[in-house]
């Protein structure tokens, strides 16, 4: 495979907060809440390139998946929301593999009431391999909203995962398309991790047993939101 | 009969070289060979036959009368679709061009010709068609005037258009979208591609006659949760307990969405299998909060998506 290093490129807009953030990520992957507060963290500085292309005032779905919801997706929030009408879409996916591609369907979903107003989305995933999971939440919304832009947000891509979400769309909605992440890493394992990604598997590194679809695990952000 | 079979591929030959002579065996050969290389039209061809699946499946009720195939040892042998109650076999060739390859000539009568008479009096067809699929919908008006000239009523052009990935098929092609609404249960776009991306595997997989409820009961197997639940009876009320809970907490509703039990609540929507317990969970009878019981609802859909 060759050093992890060797096998990333940063994006320009990655400063060293970003790549130092990317870092501690990476040393944090036995500490759950240590890695919960880095990927939070990460999230703020993604929402702070975000915030500088989105309208004060604007309504924005910030658009995440279950296990994103109190951390990546937190930080976004936290960057946005000082300016805007900030509404979240939670997906709760279940993500796997088939032998020509994968899928993640919907099991379980929390739409913010007014969803179907917001002029932005921002879409939030903690790494983007396939474009699967990304590519399912965007159909799950793109008719009933009427978006300006979509952000597609994360940490880190696959190389090429762009290009792949892009050419699934028709160009009206392709179009809409806007990446934001702080790095590209081109190797992925046969199990399609990529590598070094964000150290592994999302959802044991943040301290979940497993896709929250199979546990039925509620955000905090969900519970918050519905005033639970 | 199996693709690939030799003894079957052998007897057609020497039913041909009987038949048309030994020009037409090496004419028949080499359509074969051609089938094999062909990648781009794999993705036009595959999507054409996924696209059939549903069109059938959305429509009919004895999916196990309809077999497909690809590539058969044929003179029109991208598809081909057998219908065993009435003994009618459909034969395909599709071509994802607006040129001179999707355009309607002498030699496609000739191949049509031979295969029509390759049905009846090797395969025993009662009924036998023939059709050209192209993906340019100009082409294919131009071809229907020409294979009205023939005079043969069992050759047709059809128009299915190229798209590359499945999501634009869904939202370009308004037909696929409504057979796969019907074997969803519902219009959700996500929904309709997962379904779709379902039975595309399966058909690459099984690539050798396929019985459709076969593919079908292959494609359920493995969607987890089971997304073709509109192919099921509608549900029937759900049990007084769960009409019950819901009354107890003020915005807590439920109704029945794509062949389940949707429990929502402040935009939280947790879909349920309609298989659910006739008598309240003793694990539900004990929750104190609506955060226990939603945590609960949302847990049952975890047996489903078990690998």
């Amino acid at each position: 495979m060759g050093t992890p290093e060797a096998h990333r490129r940063f994006a320009s807009c990655a400063d060293e907060g970003a790549k130092n953030a990317l870092n501690t990520l990476l040393e944090s992957t036995r500490e759950p809440s240590a890695y919960r507060a880095s990927m939070t963290d990460i999230g703020r500085q993604l929402g702070r390139i975000v915030d500088g292309s989105i309208p004060i005032g604007s309504k924005c779905l910030v658009v995440a998946t279950a296990e994103d919801a109190d951390y990546l997706a937190a930080g976004v929030i936290e960057s946005l929301r000082s300016s805007r009408d900030i509404l979240a879409a939670i997906f709760w996916n279940n993500h796997y593999p088939l032998n020509n591609g994968s899928i993640a369907p919907v099991v379980h979903r929390y739409l913010q009431p007014g969803y179907q107003d917001a002029d932005y989305l921002v879409v939030v995933k903690s790494i983007i391999s396939s474009s699967c999971v990304v590519r399912t939440n965007i159909l799950a919304l793109i008719e009933q909203t009427s978006p300006k832009r979509i952000f597609v947000v994360s940490p880190v891509m696959y190389i090429g995962a762009e290009n792949a979400l892009r050419d699934e769309f028709p160009p009206a909605i392709a179009d809409l398309f806007e990446f934001v992440y702080f790095a590209v890493d081109d190797y992925r394992t046969k199990t399609g991790e990529v590598r070094p990604g964000i150290g592994g598997q999302v959802y044991q590194l943040l301290g979940l047993e497993d896709q929250p679809a199979r546990t039925g695990f509620m955000p905090q952000l969900v519970k918050t939101l519905m005033a639970l | 009969m199996m693709l690939g079979d030799g003894a079957e591929t052998e007897a057609i030959e020497a039913f041909v070289e009987q038949q048309f002579g030994g020009d037409a065996v090496i004419q028949l050969r080499s359509i074969r060979t051609g089938g094999d290389n062909n990648q781009k039209g794999g993705v036009y061809e595959n999507f054409f036959a996924v696209a059939k699946i549903c069109e059938i499946v959305a429509s009919e009720d004895n999916l196990a009368d309809f077999t497909l195939s690809a590539q058969e040892f044929s003179y029109v042998d991208d598809l081909c679709l057998r219908q065993r109650s009435n003994n009618t076999k459909t034969n395909y060739q599709a071509k994802n061009s607006s040129g001179d390859a999707a355009r309607w000539t002498p030699t496609h009568a000739e191949r049509f010709a031979r295969q029509t008479v390759i049905d009846r009096d090797f395969h025993r067809v009662d009924t036998s068609n023939q059709v050209l699929v192209v993906s340019c919908p100009s082409m294919a008006e131009a071809n229907r005037h020409k294979i009205s000239q023939c005079g043969r009523a069992s050759f047709r052009c059809e128009y299915f258009p190229y798209f590359p990935a499945s999501v634009q098929l869904i939202f370009g092609e308004d037909t696929v979208r409504e057979n796969l609404k019907v074997i969803c249960g519902s219009d959700d776009v996500s929904t309709a591609n997962a379904v779709f991306t379902l039975l595309l595997g399966v058909w690459h997989s099984a690539q050798a006659a396929a019985r459709l409820d076969d593919l079908v009961r292959q494609a359920r197997h493995i969607s987890k949760p089971d997304l073709f639940l509109g192919l099921d009876p509608t549900p029937g009320p759900p049990p007084p307990w769960l009409t019950g809970l819901c009354s107890q907490y003020a915005g807590l509703e439920l109704h029945i969405e794509a062949g389940r039990y949707v429990v929502t609540y402040r935009g939280l929507s947790i879909a349920m299998k309609v298989e659910i317990e006739a008598q309240m969970p003793a694990a539900l009878a004990t929750a104190q909060t609506l955060n226990q019981v939603l945590s609960y609802l949302m847990l049952q859909a975890a047996p489903e998506l078990a690998n």
